[in-house]
Formats: C-alpha cells, sequence, structure tokens
C-alpha cells in the first residue's frame, strides 16, 4: 500500500522501463513523471526518460529506477503507483492513483 | 468602478454611461437611431477597452491553449488568429477565446467578467509548461471600428490596407503617428476592426477616427448590444456562462471535430454524436411588456425556456431578442407566452432558428 506522502514505481513497471530504454540490470535509468493539462477529464500523465533534475523536483529511487517529479505535479500524484499491464490486452503502463475521481472513456485522461 | 482610458472625452461628447460588470461604460450618445443607422450605412467606432486582453508568451504557449480548449489552435501562422472555447471537463464554457498571433506574442481576448477565471483557469493547468500571461486590459485602450465604410476610413487614417484582411487577421499599422495594433474580428457579425493602442494614446486615436465629426460616428453599449442581438451572437452574461455547453450558447463553429483531446470533449461531442443537446439558443420577436431579460417562457404551462436578451429596437421599435430554448419547443414559428408573476400571459414570443451568428 503506497502511503499518501509519496510516489512508488512496482518492479513490473521498472523491469519494462529498463527493457524499453534498453539499459541493463544495474545501469542508471532516470524518468520524469509529471501531470499535463488536457485531456477529455482535464489531466493526463506525462512519462519520459530525463535525467536533469530541477532543484524543487522531489527525487524517488525505487527498484533502480530514479524517478524526478516536479512540484506541482507532485501535488496530484502523491499516493500514486506506477506499474505496467501487459499482453494483448495491456495498457502499457498505468497510473494507479487515488486522488483521480473521474477518468475519461478512454481512460488516459483523468480530474481530481 | 473602472473607467476606460477614453472616459472623459465620451462624456465631453455627450455621452450618458451604464455600467458592464465592474465598468463604467458610454451606453449612447444621445441618437440612438442614428448611432444605429452609421453602424448599418456608415462607419461607427465603439469603446470596446473593457475586454479583457492578455499577452500570452512562451513556447509552449499554443500547445497549452489548445489542450485546454475546442478549436485547433496549436498551429496559428502570424498575423492570424482564431476564436477557440476554454472548457471544463464537463463540456461547459469558461469563456470564447479570441487569439491573435502578434509579432511580440500571442494577444487573447476573453470577456470583461471573465479575466481572473481565465488566467487562473490556465495557471491550474500550467505544470512545467514555458508559457506566461500578463493582463494588460488597463494598460492599454481598445476602440472597435464597424460598418461598411470601416475599411476606407481605415485605410485612409492608417494609410495601410485593411480591406484585405479576413476574419482573426491582424496588422500593426500607424495612425496619427500612433502605434496601432490593428485585428479583424466582426463582433457584430459585419466587418469590425479592434484597435489596441496605449492607454495615454487612446484619445488621440479616438480623435483621429472620429475626424472631429466627420469620421466615425461614436456608439455606445445600448446600440452595440442591440446590434450583436439582432445578428444571433451570444454574449458572456447574457447567453454565455458556466451553466451552459458550447451547443446551446451556438458556438458550435469553434468546436474542431478532428483535433484530438481537449478538456471536455468527450463530453463535448457525445452531446451531438447522442444528439443530447438539451437546449438551443433561437431568435425572438417579442410583445408585451418588457422588461424581458431573464424571464421564463412557457407553452400551456410547461417551461419551455428562457429570454436571455431583449431590447427595443432603436429604429423599428419592435422588440427582439435571444432565448434558450428546450428542445422539443425549438422550432420556427412556435409562439411560446410570457407569464407573469399570477401565472397570467403578459407577452409572447415567436421563435426562429438564428442563421449568420458569429462568423
Amino acid at each position: 500500500m503506497v502511503t499518501p506522502l509519496t510516489i512508488e514505481i512496482t518492479e513490473n513497471a521498472a523491469k519494462h522501463v529498463r527493457d524499453f530504454t534498453g539499459r541493463k540490470q544495474g545501469d542508471p535509468i532516470s524518468l520524469r513523471v509529471a501531470i499535463k493539462g488536457g485531456g477529455c477529464s482535464g489531466l493526463t500523465y506525462d512519462l519520459a526518460i530525463d535525467s536533469d533534475p530541477l532543484d524543487t523536483d522531489k527525487i524517488i529511487e525505487e527498484h533502480g529506477v530514479t524517478i524526478m517529479i516536479d512540484k506541482k505535479s507532485y501535488i496530484f500524484l502523491a499516493g500514486t503507483s506506477l506499474d505496467y499491464s501487459g499482453g494483448l490486452n495491456g495498457k502499457g503502463f498505468i497510473f494507479n492513483n487515488p486522488n483521480a475521481k473521474t477518468t475519461c472513456g478512454c481512460g488516459t485522461s483523468f480530474s481530481v | 468602478m473602472a473607467r476606460t482610458p477614453l472616459y472623459d472625452i465620451e462624456r465631453s461628447s455627450g455621452a450618458t454611461f451604464t455600467h458592464l460588470f465592474d465598468w463604467e461604460i458610454a451606453d449612447s450618445f444621445g441618437d440612438l437611431a442614428s448611432e444605429y443607422r452609421a453602424t448599418c450605412e456608415g462607419v461607427a467606432v465603439l469603446d470596446r477597452s473593457y475586454v479583457g486582453r492578455f499577452l500570452v508568451n512562451g513556447k509552449d504557449s499554443l500547445d497549452l491553449l489548445n489542450r485546454l480548449s475546442s478549436y485547433k489552435v496549436d498551429i496559428l501562422d502570424p498575423g492570424t488568429g482564431a476564436g477557440t472555447i476554454l472548457t471544463t471537463n464537463k463540456g461547459r464554457i469558461i469563456d470564447l477565446l479570441y487569439i491573435f498571433c502578434l509579432d511580440d506574442g500571442l494577444l487573447m481576448l476573453t470577456s470583461p467578467q471573465t479575466r481572473q477565471r481565465v488566467a487562473e483557469w490556465i495557471d491550474l493547468y500550467t505544470f512545467l509548461e514555458d508559457v506566461t500571461l500578463q493582463d494588460t486590459t488597463e494598460s492599454a485602450a481598445m476602440i472597435t471600428v464597424l460598418g461598411p465604410e470601416a475599411p476606407s476610413l481605415l485605410e485612409k487614417v492608417s494609410n495601410n490596407t485593411v480591406s484585405d484582411l479576413q476574419v482573426f487577421e491582424s496588422r500593426s499599422v500607424s495612425i496619427a503617428g500612433i502605434p496601432t495594433s490593428l485585428h479583424r474580428s466582426d463582433p457584430v457579425g459585419s466587418c469590425g476592426y479592434d484597435l489596441i493602442v496605449s492607454k495615454e494614446n487612446a484619445e488621440a486615436l479616438w480623435s483621429a477616427v472620429t475626424i472631429n465629426g466627420v469620421g466615425a460616428t461614436p456608439i455606445g453599449e445600448a446600440c452595440y448590444n442591440t446590434l450583436r442581438i439582432e445578428a444571433g451572437i451570444p454574449r458572456y452574461g447574457w447567453e454565455i456562462s458556466e451553466e451552459v455547453n458550447p451547443w446551446e450558447a451556438n458556438l458550435n463553429q469553434f468546436i474542431h471535430f478532428e483535433k484530438g483531446c481537449y478538456v471536455g470533449q468527450e463530453v463535448i461531442l457525445r452531446l451531438d454524436t447522442y444528439d443530447k443537446v438539451q437546449r438551443h439558443l433561437m431568435r425572438l420577436e417579442l410583445s408585451g411588456e418588457s422588461p424581458f431579460n431573464g424571464v421564463s417562457l412557457q407553452k400551456q404551462g410547461t417551461r419551455a425556456g428562457t429570454i436571455t436578451s431583449a431590447v427595443k429596437h432603436p429604429v423599428f421599435g419592435n422588440y427582439l431578442g435571444l432565448g434558450l430554448i428546450r428542445t422539443a419547443y425549438a422550432t420556427d414559428n412556435t409562439e411560446l407566452e410570457i407569464t407573469g408573476s399570477n401565472g397570467e400571459i403578459v407577452g409572447m414570443a415567436n421563435i426562429s432558428s438564428l442563421s449568420g451568428g458569429l462568423s
């Protein structure tokens, strides 16, 4: 269970980040997780490889992945678990966000 | 109560004043019928300095506005622009924004009532984007030149071409030596050009355009409101608010159907796809006792709609208006009842579809 004050990445998600970026176990991987405005419900998630932290970023390290979150996105993401759902019907990287009150029909956008 | 930089010169020209939100603005210059005729047959000038104006800068400006609004504005060539509706995730209207791509950034026009709401809304949805908003409303003045003779008057005083401009196009010109940002916005349906200058130059611009009585005829709020009602153009505070969606306000021309996700997109498109629009903006011919604004309309005791705007025509004397009518009653030539406090019929409204509207 994720505490409300932090963000986690599951081991499965971390493994898939490593697979997508072609990094080997033990190589440093750095992700920026952010919120963007837009999307039917108002907010969407943004996930990108990034190795330039801002002074005001919150940094979390888990399962060999460093996650950087800007101050404002963090407010909307606290308590979120970044997971990966694979297979033919899988959705890829998914954000389980307890703050999200509604989502749009296709699932890519949410509101708080 | 705020006053525009043209308050004094309007007052000395015989203007009476009225309130619009927290602005004290010119209502009329003494002869409403001749203001109306000047706008329809000649050239008129209207002080619209109360319109919200923002300078939006930053490389992510258009991308952010595109994600938050209904029209496709991600790519606007310099000198062009677009109207786009800032919407909530439930598809309701925050405001209709007019965006012009100028040399030094984007000019964004809002309704006078929504300056703070629009700025806060955009800020709420700004995360790491490079976007800054600067409210320039009070440091400048904006006058609008209207009428069939507007292009030729403007070409004469600016020594520049104006008649080639399409709606949302802009040009920097010089009028009487004053640097002027000119764009075409058609606020009453027929061609209309907004001129923006620093507030220090406002009176000089007004004089240059009115040319001591032989140029544009000053008009006020009463004439403007009549013209835009006649043209079927919805207005914030009357037809447009956060209680309505773009379909109900007849603003569907500002919905882009191929642009992908934006806040409220799903709701807005589903309303059309599943025929769920419940109310429609219609033209009204009114008879009976005024005032009519905000009055509800009925058909044999059942609520059928609301009158959102109504005016007495300054030349023809009839009452005309706009109303939000429930779908079941929204067909041409339907007669609806205006009922008084005791349920007695005190007037009638004849409905017809809007034609034309905002260009």
